[in-house]
C-alpha cells in the first residue's frame, strides 16, 4: 500500500514484556478517522476494556500524529496524546506543539501505542525501525528540564524527548507530559505515563514523507502562508504577544475571572497586560515546527523579587491561573510559577485553578491556617509558589489539591463544591461563561470536561469585527458550538494547530489535506466535516461507556449572579442552549447519540 | 549569498522543509541542503553552504571535485572522496551531508533562494557581496 502524507505504520510498545510490534494501518480507518485525535480515540475505544482503571497497565497511552504533521503545511507541528484520564475517568486527548510529532513521522510511525507496565523505570528510544528499552533509574526523580538536558547530552540535540517530571512519577492526577519544554498538559496524561514506569520517550528519524501532489501542495501552501501573514491575529498581535494577545480584551469584556470566579473586575489588569509582558519579559520569539506565527516566547524576569526566573511563555491561561485567579499582580511570580509547573510536569491551568479554590476555602474558613501551615490567601505570591511546590511533591494540602478541584471539594465538603470550578473533573480555564454564554455550552459539552479548546466561541462573541454574535443571547449558540467542535476535531486530527483556523477557512484546510494525501474522502469538505462529527460522537460514546456525569456547569456559574463588570447580574442560561444543542446533534435529552445519527456516521 | 541572524531565528524549520519540497517534491532519498540546530531556550543555528564570494572550500578540496560555475559552487560526485576537508575550511562552519555521504551544497534555487523567501522571521536573507 502506497501512502501519501501518512507513513501508514502503527508501533505498539509493550512495556511489561519489553517487546514491540509494527503493523500497517488500514486506509479505511485512516480516511474515516483522519489521524491524531480521531485515530487515538478509535484505538482506545476499540482496544481498552470498558471500566479499565486509568492507571492500570491495561490502559493505553497513544501518541498520534496527523497527515499534516511534519510537512511544510503551516502550523503542522502538533501531536496528540490520547488515553483514559485518571483525573476525570473519561476520554482525554492532550495536544502539544513542538517537534515530537514531526520526528515520530520521520521515524516512520503515524501512531505509537504504549501499553503494559515496566518492572523498573525505563526510557524508550525510537530510532527509525530500531526500538530499544533503556534503564532510567538514574533519571527517575529528576525534574523535566534536567531530564531533557541529560538525554540531549547523551543522544544529541536532534533527538526529540517527551518525559515526565516528579509529579508524573508519583501519578498525581493533574500531571503533564513535557516535550521540548512544551506540555501535554490537560487531563493527567503524565500520571498515565508514570503508571507505566516510562520516564521518557526519545525519538529520532531519518525517513521522509511522500506528498501526493507536490505542485498543488506548494501553491496552496503559499496561499495559506500569505493568509496567515496578513491576518491581524496570526500575522500581527499573536506574533508580538503570543496567546496573551487577548488579555486586555478579555478584561474589558468581563470574561476574565478574578479570585476563583468571584469577580470579573481585575485590579491587576494593567500590571499583567500583554504590553507589560512584551516590554518587560520577552527575550526571544520561538516557534513550533513549521510555524510562521511563533506565538511562543522565551521570557526572563529582569527585576523584582523573582529576578532571574525564566520560562517559555507566559501564556494567557497561565497569566490568569497564577495571576488574577490567585489575586496576584506580580508578573515575576507568574513566570516563576509557570517554570515550576514545567519542572514538576504539572498542568498549569489545573494547578492554578486548584490553588485559587484553596484560597477561597481559606477565605471562607473551610481550610484553616493551621492545616496549610502558612498564609494561603488571595494575593500572597509566596504562598502560591510554596503551594505549587507542595502539589508537585505531593505534600500536605498540596496532596489534596493535586487530586484536582473536584476530588478536593468532595473531601473537604462543607459546601465547597459550589465554588469548585470544574466540569466533569477537569478544571476550568480563564473564561467566565456568564459574560459569554456560548462558552458555557462549550465547557458543558466538551468531550474531556471543562476545556476551552473543543470550541472557542469567545472569538465570535467578543473579538471579531465581522460575524460577531451577541455574547448575552442564546440565539445560534448551539449551532455555533456544534460546528466549531466538529471543525476543531478535524484540526486536532490532522496535526494542525488550532490557531491556524483564525486565518484559514475550512476549505483551505481541506485542500491542503487532499493535496498531501490524495484520499478520495478528503476531496469534499462535506465528507471531512462528517468525519469531524464522527470523531466527536465517538468520544461521546466512549464517555457514556465509562460513565460520564451529565453535562452541566459549576453551581456558581448557573445560580450565582455575576457581581460586577459588564455582565453584572447574569447567570449562564445553560439549560435552554443544551436542549437545542442535543437536538442539533441528534442526541436524546440525556445526551446519548441516537441510532439514526450513529447509522449516518457509520458508528452503529 | 545567504546571511543568517541567529537572534531572530525562531527555530521553526520552514527553511529545511522548503528545501525538501523544492528539490525533491517530497519523494526523497536525500536530505535537505540546510539544517537547523536548536538548544533550548535560546540557541538556534543553521548549517548551510552560504555560497559566499570567497569560497575557502575550493582551495581546500584535494581532489578537485568542487568548481565554481557562474559564482555557484558545484560538486562532482565522481571525484569527491568524502574527506570533508571542505567543511573544515568553511568560515561559516557548514556541515550538511546527504544520505550517500557526499557534502550537500546549496544550489541557490537558480538564484531564488526559496528558503530565504519562505523564512517567516526573516532570519535567513540574501545579502553580502553579490
Amino acid at each position: 500500500m502506497n501512502y501519501y502524507g501518512y507513513t501508514g505504520k502503527r508501533l505498539d510498545i509493550d512495556l511489561t514484556m519489553s517487546t514491540w510490534t509494527v503493523s500497517e494501518l488500514s486506509p479505511e480507518v485512516l480516511s474515516r478517522y483522519i489521524g491524531g485525535k480521531g485515530l487515538a480515540a478509535r484505538i482506545v475505544y476499540d482496544e481498552v476494556d470498558p471500566g479499565c482503571d486509568p492507571l492500570a497497565p491495561e490502559n493505553y497511552l497513544v501518541f498520534a500524529t496527523g497527515p499534516l504533521t511534519g510537512t511544510l503545511a503551516p502550523l503542522s507541528g502538533r501531536t496528540v496524546v490520547g488515553t483514559k484520564s485518571p483525573l476525570t475517568g473519561i476520554w482525554v486527548d492532550s495536544n502539544a506543539g513542538g517537534f515530537l510529532g514531526p520526528e515520530l513521522k520521520r521515524a516512520g510511525y503515524d501512531v505509537v501505542v504504549i501499553k503494559g507496565k515496566a518492572a523498573s523505570p525505563v526510557n524508550v528510544l525510537i530510532e527509525d525501525s530500531l526500538i530499544s528499552f533503556k534503564p532510567a533509574d538514574n533519571l527517575w526523580g529528576l525534574d523535566a528540564e534536567e531530564t531533557h538536558n541529560r538525554l540531549k547530552n547523551e543522544y544529541g540535540d536532534d533527538y526529540r524527548v517527551a518525559c515526565i517530571g516528579p509529579a508524573g512519577e508519583q501519578m498525581i492526577p493533574i500531571s503533564a507530559i513535557i516535550s521540548e519544554m512544551r506540555g501535554f498538559g490537560r487531563g493527567g496524561v503524565g500520571a498515565v505515563m508514570g503508571s507505566k514506569n516510562l520516564k521518557a520517550l526519545v525519538v529520532h528519524g531519518t525517513q521522509t514523507l511522500k506528498i501526493f501532489d507536490p505542485e498543488a501542495f506548494m501553491r496552496i501552501n503559499q496561499e495559506a502562508y500569505n493568509e496567515l501573514t496578513i491576518h491581524p491575529d496570526t500575522g500581527g498581535g499573536r506574533q508580538r504577544y503570543g496567546s496573551n494577545v487577548i488579555y486586555s480584551a478579555m478584561n474589558e469584556l468581563g470574561v476574565h475571572p478574578v479570585r476563583n470566579f468571584q469577580s470579573s473586575v481585575n485590579e491587576h489588569a494593567e500590571a499583567l497586560s500583554e504590553d507589560r509582558m512584551r516590554e518587560d519579559l520577552v527575550v526571544k520569539d520561538k516557534a513550533c515546527f513549521g510555524c510562521p506565527v511563533a506565538c511562543s516566547k522565551f521570557s526572563t524576569v529582569k527585576k523584582g523579587k523573582y529576578k532571574g526566573e525564566y520560562t517559555e511563555g507566559p501564556e494567557y491561561e497561565n497569566t490568569w491561573a497564577f495571576g488574577s485567579q490567585c489575586g496576584n499582580g506580580d508578573y515575576g511570580a507568574v513566570v516563576a510559577a509557570e517554570h515550576i509547573c514545567d519542572m514538576y510536569g504539572i498542568d498549569s491551568i489545573s494547578a492554578g485553578n486548584a490553588i485559587g479554590f484553596a484560597m477561597e476555602c481559606v477565605q471562607r474558613g473551610i481550610i484553616s491556617k493551621e492545616e496549610v501551615g502558612y498564609d494561603l490567601e488571595f494575593g500572597n505570591t509566596e504562598s502560591m509558589i510554596q503551594m505549587l511546590h507542595q502539589i508537585g511533591k505531593g505534600e500536605g494540602v498540596g496532596l489534596l489539591l493535586g487530586l484536582g478541584t473536584k476530588a478536593a471539594a468532595e473531601k473537604l465538603g462543607q459546601g465547597s463544591d459550589v465554588f469548585a470550578m470544574h466540569v466533569k473533573g477537569l478544571e476550568l480555564p480563564a473564561y467566565d461563561p456568564r459574560a459569554a454564554y456560548a462558552m458555557g455550552l462549550a465547557y458543558a459539552t466538551s468531550d474531556r470536561g471543562g476545556c476551552h479548546l473543543r470550541s472557542w466561541p469567545i472569538a465570535a462573541e467578543g473579538l471579531q469585527h465581522n460575524g460577531r454574535i451577541d455574547p448575552f443571547s442564546i440565539e445560534f449558540k448551539a449551532e455555533f458550538v456544534k460546528n466549531e467542535q466538529d471543525l476543531i476535531s478535524i484540526v486536532d486530527s490532522i496535526g494542525m494547530c488550532l490557531f491556524a483556523t483564525f486565518a484559514l477557512n475550512p476549505r483551505q484546510i481541506v485542500r491542503l489535506m487532499y493535496s498531501i494525501t490524495g484520499q478520495e474522502r478528503f476531496k469534499e469538505i462535506g465528507d471531512v466535516l462528517e468525519s469531524g462529527e464522527r470523531i466527536y460522537n465517538l468520544t461521546r460514546l466512549f464517555n457514556l461507556r465509562e460513565g460520564v456525569e451529565p453535562d452541566t456547569l459549576p453551581p456558581r456559574l448557573l445560580d450565582e449572579e455575576m457581581p460586577d463588570g459588564p455582565a453584572q447580574g447574569n447567570r449562564t442560561p445553560l439549560k435552554e442552549m443544551l436542549e437545542e444543542y442535543y437536538f442539533i446533534r441528534g442526541w436524546d435529552e440525556f445526551g446519548t447519540p441516537g441510532q439514526e445519527k450513529l447509522a449516518q456516521l457509520g458508528l452503529d | 549569498m545567504l546571511i543568517f541572524d541567529t537572534k531572530i531565528c525562531t527555530g521553526c524549520r520552514v527553511c529545511e522543509q522548503t528545501c525538501f519540497q523544492v528539490h525533491y517534491q517530497g519523494t526523497v532519498e536525500d536530505g535537505s541542503k540546510i539544517k537547523v540546530a536548536s538548544r533550548w531556550p535560546e540557541k538556534e543555528t543553521v548549517s548551510v553552504c552560504r555560497q559566499c564570494s570567497n569560497p575557502k572550500c575550493l582551495e581546500a578540496c584535494p581532489s578537485e571535485a568542487l568548481q565554481q560555475v557562474d559564482g555557484v559552487i558545484q560538486i562532482d560526485h565522481e571525484k569527491c572522496t568524502q574527506c570533508y576537508l571542505c567543511f573544515d575550511a568553511c568560515p561559516f562552519k557548514a556541515r550538511v551531508i546527504d544520505q550517500k555521504g557526499y557534502p550537500n551544497f546549496c544550489d541557490t534555487c537558480d538564484g531564488k533562494y526559496q528558503c530565504a523567501q519562505m523564512c517567516p522571521a526573516k532570519a535567513l536573507k540574501r545579502g553580502g557581496h553579490q
